[in-house]
């Protein structure tokens, strides 16, 4: 008895938000003709696309509310409990989200491109919808914020010309930041662009980790 | 110190290529020593001057330096877990450079700290830290994670896994890793090995630059923003490239076709049997794929 080979979790999520290219599309619309699971999961993972595109954005922005809600939970507590183990706990499964995004992406990327392109194939960038890089971008951004606060605090006690040499590579990051800012403005759904993003972001979070080994 | 005198001093204490346990010989003398377990976990400190981290095959750890007498040496904890090195002085005192050699079993592991301190390690694991010192790994490790804020790494090491670090340093990968993650911010990074299966390497401004075959089947990762990525491959590679580049140059002297001309484009080749996997992306730095 013949067992029927289904298409992987890669190929129902690109042929869902239209990321796969090239053979890749063209078998697995293929195989959708004679398999009714795989037609009916990517069918599933469409009509949630469309519910989490047409999901309504909150109100408010989230980082005002931020101070408030911190100033709540700093009034109720009542002892503090080895802040630092709690930090480094804190920053484990925040490390491990990272990770976690980090190997999303790294998979995601190399298995949405290997497609079996002819030699020297050119193509312009295929634009992606729904980017795994974008919740990275934001793990890393929120991790690079409260890192940046623990790095004011530490700063001080370093000799001048680490001062400077950390000052001098925050604003090369930044600047890059910046620019991969302004140009994923003007073209929101290059993939390549959320990529190189995260891995600015990264590099971020691992400079403002390396300041904080430092104290 | 830079990364080419320490690498030099190493080599002529015979700490790069030597078996461990062979003591230079002008050895200064013992400060301190003790019977430990085979696994024992090391925290040193050692703020300024260098460390140099011997691993052996004896089941004792035995420290040798000169210690100024201002400076006070510390070295206690149990055959499993120690701690050792010079006490941090007030911010306001002036630190002394002190020269520490530390030998260790093999299979035991560090968590070293320095500020300006080099770090030198032959046959050792653990996670290695300065501000602005340099670090040389070299011999055999369970795994090693180096970081520097504005130093050189050089890793020469046969490993597992390898993590490393670096500002504005220059940041060497050879040896036979096989598991890399490397990445500095200005720096340039070089990857002089082929042994590698998973490799990650990324630089904000720094030139980051391959110079060696592809392992069958194995998987790299290359980001920049501004900085190139050169990749110097073997006319017999085996691999797919998938470059893409937002403003930058695609420069592929083993593609037919040339069409770097053009910025925001991407370029997907197979090279040989394709059996490596290679993803190159930069914002504007140029990518450059050719033979040595």
């Amino acid at each position: 008895m013949t067992r029927v080979r289904h298409l992987s979790e890669e190929e129902r999520h690109g042929l869902a938000d239209g990321s796969l290219d090239g053979h890749g599309i063209r078998d697995a619309e293929a195989h959708l003709t004679m398999c009714a699971v795989c037609t009916a999961d990517v069918r599933r993972l469409r009509s949630l696309m469309r519910l989490a595109e047409s999901a309504p954005r909150p109100a408010t922005d989230l980082d005002s509310l931020w101070p408030e809600i911190r100033s709540r939970i700093e009034s109720s507590k009542v002892a503090r409990l080895q802040p630092r183990v709690r930090a480094s706990k804190r920053r484990g499964w925040l490390v491990a989200g990272l990770l976690a995004a980090a190997a999303i992406i790294a998979v995601t990327t190399l298995e949405l491109r290997h497609g079996g392109a002819p030699d020297g194939r050119i193509a312009t960038t295929t634009p992606t919808p729904l980017s795994p890089a974008g919740d990275s971008v934001r793990l890393y951004r929120d991790e690079a914020a409260r890192l940046l606060e623990e790095m004011e605090l530490r700063r001080a006690t370093l000799p001048p010309a680490t001062r400077t040499a950390i000052d001098d590579d925050l604003r090369t990051i930044d600047e890059a930041i910046k620019e991969l800012e302004v140009a994923i403005a003007h073209d929101p759904s290059n993939p390549a662009l959320r990529q190189l993003l995260a891995s600015s972001y990264r590099q971020k979070v691992d400079l403002l980790e390396r300041i904080g080994n430092a104290g | 110190m830079t990364l080419m005198r320490l690498f030099i001093s190493m080599a002529a204490c015979g700490l790069v290529a030597s078996s461990a346990g062979i003591q230079p010989a002008a050895a200064p003398p013992v400060l301190r020593s003790r019977r430990v377990v085979a696994t024992v976990a090391l925290k040193i400190y050692n703020p300024s001057g260098s460390t140099r981290l011997v691993g052996w095959d004896r089941d004792s750890v035995v420290v040798r330096g000169r210690v100024p007498s201002r400076d006070r040496f510390f070295f206690n904890g149990d055959s499993a877990s120690m701690k050792l090195g010079i006490e941090e002085r007030s911010a306001s005192e002036p630190v002394q450079p002190v020269d520490l050699i530390v030998y260790l079993p093999r299979r035991g592991s560090v968590a070293i700290k320095s500020v300006d301190a080099s770090i030198a390690a032959t046959d050792i694991s653990g996670w290695f830290y300065t501000v602005s010192g340099a670090i040389v790994l070299a011999g055999r490790a369970q795994n090693a994670d180096a970081e520097s804020m504005s130093g050189d790494v050089m890793l020469d090491l046969t490993t597992p896994w390898v993590r490393a670090r670096t500002g504005r340093g220059h940041l060497v990968v050879r040896g036979a890793p096989e598991d890399v993650d490397a990445s500095t911010v200005g720096g340039t990074l070089d990857v002089l090995t082929s042994s590698i299966m998973r490799g990650r390497f990324a630089s904000v401004t720094g030139d980051v630059r391959y110079m060696a075959d592809v392992a069958s089947g194995s998987l790299f990762d290359f980001s920049n923003h501004s900085g190139a990525i050169d990749l110097a491959l073997p006319r017999s590679v085996s691999a797919t490239l998938d470059l893409s580049t937002v403003a930058g140059l695609i420069d592929d002297q083993f593609a037919q076709v040339k069409p770097a001309a053009a910025p925001g484009r991407w370029l997907q080749t197979r090279l040989g049997g394709g059996d490596a996997r290679i993803v190159a992306r930069t914002f504007k730095g140029a990518i450059r794929v050719r033979p040595p």
